[in-house]
């Protein structure tokens, strides 16, 4: 499973889609990173003229929750791209036959692939640690929302990968894997936008519910709750339907 | 029969149209009962219907192969879905916690709150009315959240008003509200859903407490009904209503001061004071009451501002103003704005976030007296002077005429031994009409109780209509109240001020070359050299 994972993180840096994909969000979220910082450096220095203006502007609030929250976005867009080929490439390949027939089991293929995709995420995220890095240079962030934020963009991701992932299983295109993908999770996001009640179906259902108190810091046995089974829900899935290859 | 089996396909077709309508119905309305249910049935119903006319097709279908390795796997499919799905509702209705991460503890509740909580000893109604999407909605379902974790007693209702006009209109509801009931009893936060309000409402829909504030009346005093004119009082006594503290009118020369005022509040008075009123003032601070005087510089009232002697606070007749630029008011001439060390730390002021903005202010002055403790509130800066011509236009200090330096604007004194008021008894006998008795509004059982506080500011105006929202006067007006009535919890916190950043021109181009330069760079970098190693490759194995 795990040589299955290592072969899949390699094969995403061997292409120019990885690099692309990686280069791509290093530049946008340092873009964001870099406005995020000027507009709170603006709005301090406003506050020379009227502290009381300002009173409650904090870095938490208004530094790194607008970033993670658009970093969420951003491994919206990226994520779905990194998933689309784990199946359609090998399905278009006509690979998966020789896949399935190989001495691994079904369910460690599915997890070799899902960790190998998960550990790009991780490697993505590891390359934006300038931002921490240099945010502790210039203030005194709480180190939670930090750690909150990044398990936030990592089980958002991972959550969409897997998806992605059972989406690939079930098409050779990669466009269409990568559309479905991107549509059922931008759904799954935005669908609690104009929702208010904590206690609603759409916020039970909405990914974005379940990463914004992540984000605060906050962790909630709830939202872990949700991106487990989301997972977990998804990989069976896709086990299922790479079974459904063996006795066609 | 044929037929129908032909036709078959059609009910199982109108049997998903029906449960498609049942659900959105079901979603849009927000409950299952009425159509939702009967299109469901329906739905069931016609699903049965295609089974039963097409039962021979179906098991021939279903005998298949192919079916029958399929549909286990959908069937397994599903199963996997809903475990998944009971798997997160137990989690989120019975195991529902939030672990903190945050340094400042953000996400946790205090310990006031979960001691409020833990002592719900019946269940508290939390209606909460937000519009759907509302940003105050979301951030109050996140506090709501760590109180229905806390405690079972808190049971959430969401109503969105617009969704729920007769729901609305019902419970009075006319804009984002949260109403708290616990049996008959209700309280209703409005404005600043921030937890400290949330407790304190909670506190109160539990308590029978009252505090009870008279106001006194007869004299041109502020009109503590008056919501129409800059200059009432209507708003404040508005906000001190809703933290439970009934606000009545004492006319002191008919009735004296009622035995049940816990705080006796004098708000610019006009006219001056008989001396029999003034005994009942003395009356009651000396007897363990709490007097809150708030002076206007423009009044007429020289006996009782030289009363106010008798507990070691002298009033001047003048009007304060501050050369320090940073303590008026810019384009508000005599406009005072006390803060920083203007304001002096005293339970009441040490939490003011900002400043005290005093519209028209005289001075004080504090006397040193064997039985009282006197303290200074507020006060000027050392550039400032009590103007005692107002006729000359050209405002500037009078040397030999008027107070210079730095003046008091607000003072509290403490009785520590009531007999230093000297207070009039009432005559004993009959007792002449003619004659004056400045001691027949004193009650004829009063006896002296250390204790009572009398709290004097040179400014009746900063607690008015107009001046309530400007600066910190809000906190101020409301944390003496608190701190006369022991309330010390209601006593508003110091709101955190601004993080700074620590960047300089250098680092924040520093900053943006790292974040968009460097990184991305490297990364591009990276990919150039991994794709023509692997081209140099490809060509050498060619």
């Amino acid at each position: 499973m795990l040589w299955i994972a290592r072969r899949e993180l390699a094969s995403i840096f061997s292409t120019a889609l990885g690099w692309l994909v990686l280069t791509g969000f290093l530049l946008i979220t340092g873009v964001f990173w870099v406005f995020g910082v000027d507009d709170y450096a603006m709005a301090v220095a406003g506050g020379v003229y009227n502290p009381y203006d300002i009173a409650g502007l904090n870095i938490t609030n208004n530094l790194l929750l607008p970033f993670f929250g658009n970093c969420t976005v951003i491994v919206l867009m990226v994520t779905p791209a990194l998933s689309m080929r784990l199946f359609s490439e090998e399905i278009k390949g006509h690979t998966l036959e020789l896949l399935l027939t190989s001495p691994v089991s079904t369910g460690q293929i599915v997890l070799g692939k899902f960790l190998g995709a998960v550990g790009f995420l991780a490697v993505l995220l590891l390359c934006t640690a300038h931002i921490p890095i240099s945010l502790y240079w210039i203030a005194e962030p709480d180190p939670g929302v930090l750690v909150g934020g990044y398990l936030a963009l990592l089980l958002l991701g991972s959550a969409v990968l897997a998806m992605g992932m059972c989406f690939s299983a079930y098409t050779g295109n990669q466009v269409v894997a990568l559309t479905v993908t991107f549509s059922m999770a931008l759904a799954l996001y935005v669908i609690s936008f104009s929702e208010t009640d904590p206690e609603s179906f759409v916020n039970k259902v909405s990914v974005s519910t379940h990463v914004i108190d992540l984000i605060r810091g906050a962790v909630r046995t709830t939202d872990l709750a949700y991106f487990t089974a989301f997972i977990g829900f998804f990989l069976f899935a896709t086990h299922q339907r790479l079974e459904s290859f063996r006795w066609r | 029969m044929a037929v129908m089996a032909r036709f078959a396909w059609a009910f199982g077709l109108a049997g998903a149209v029906a449960w498609i309508g049942a659900l959105s119905v079901a979603y849009v309305v927000g409950s299952w009962s009425g159509p939702p249910t009967t299109l469901g049935v329906l739905g069931t119903a016609l699903w049965v219907a295609w089974v039963a006319f097409d039962a021979r097709s179906l098991a021939d279908t279903m005998s298949t192969r192919h079916f029958r390795l399929s549909s286990g796997s959908v069937a397994l499919q599903a199963v996997a879905l809903l475990v998944a799905i009971v798997a997160y509702a137990v989690v989120d209705d019975r195991l529902d916690r939030t672990f903190d991460l945050t340094g400042k503890r953000a996400h946790t509740l205090s310990t006031q709150t979960v001691s409020v909580l833990q002592g719900l000893d019946a269940p508290v109604d939390v209606l909460a009315f937000f519009p759907e999407g509302s940003a105050e909605g979301l951030a109050f379902s996140r506090l709501i959240t760590l109180y229905t974790q806390a405690s079972a007693n808190v049971r959430l209702e969401w109503i969105d008003p617009l969704a729920h006009p007769v729901r609305a209109r019902t419970e009075r509801i006319s804009g984002p509200t949260v109403v708290l009931k616990q049996g008959d009893r209700e309280e209703r936060l409005e404005i600043d859903f921030t937890e400290t309000n949330l407790t304190r409402r909670l506190v109160l829909v539990q308590s029978d407490t009252e505090h009870h504030v008279c106001w006194s009346t007869g004299h041109g005093e502020a009109d503590p009904d008056g919501d129409a004119t800059p200059d009432g009082y209507g708003a404040a006594v508005l906000v001190l209503e809703g933290l439970n503290y009934r606000v009545s009118r004492v006319s002191v020369a008919g009735e004296g001061i009622p035995g049940d005022c816990e705080v006796f509040v004098v708000a610019r008075p006009q006219h001056d004071w008989m001396p029999s009123e003034r005994e009942a003032l003395a009356a009651f601070v000396g007897g363990g009451g709490d007097a809150l005087v708030l002076l206007d510089p423009i009044a007429e009232t020289p006996g009782f501002d030289a009363d106010l002697d008798r507990f070691g606070v002298t009033v001047f007749d003048d009007v304060v103003f501050d050369a320090d630029r940073s303590r008026t008011v810019a384009g508000m001439e005599g406009t005072l704005a006390v803060h920083d060390d203007g304001v002096l730390a005293h339970p009441v002021t040490s939490p003011l976030a900002g400043a005290v903005v005093l519209p028209v202010a005289r001075s004080l002055d504090l006397a040193v007296r064997d039985g009282l403790l006197a303290k200074e509130l507020l006060r000027t800066s050392t550039q400032a002077w009590g103007e005692t011509d107002l006729t000359d236009p050209d405002v500037k200090p009078d040397p030999g005429l008027d107070r210079t330096g730095q003046l008091l604007l607000g003072v509290v004194v403490e009785v520590v031994d009531p007999d230093v008021l000297s207070i009039a008894r009432p005559a004993e006998g009959p007792v002449d009409p003619g004659a004056p008795d400045a001691g027949r509004l004193v009650p004829p059982d009063w006896k002296g109780v250390p204790g009572g506080r009398i709290v004097v500011v040179g400014d009746g105006d900063f607690g008015s209509n107009q001046a309530l929202a400007w600066g910190s006067n809000q906190d101020f007006f409301l944390n003496l109240f608190a701190w006369a009535t022991g309330e010390e919890e209601q006593i508003g916190d110091r709101p955190d001020l601004a993080e700074p950043l620590d960047l300089s021109e250098v680092g924040s181009a520093m900053l943006c070359l790292v974040s968009v330069v460097f990184v991305p760079g490297a990364a591009m970098l990276l990919a150039l050299v991994t794709l023509l190693r692997r081209g140099l490759l490809a060509k050498g194995e060619a």
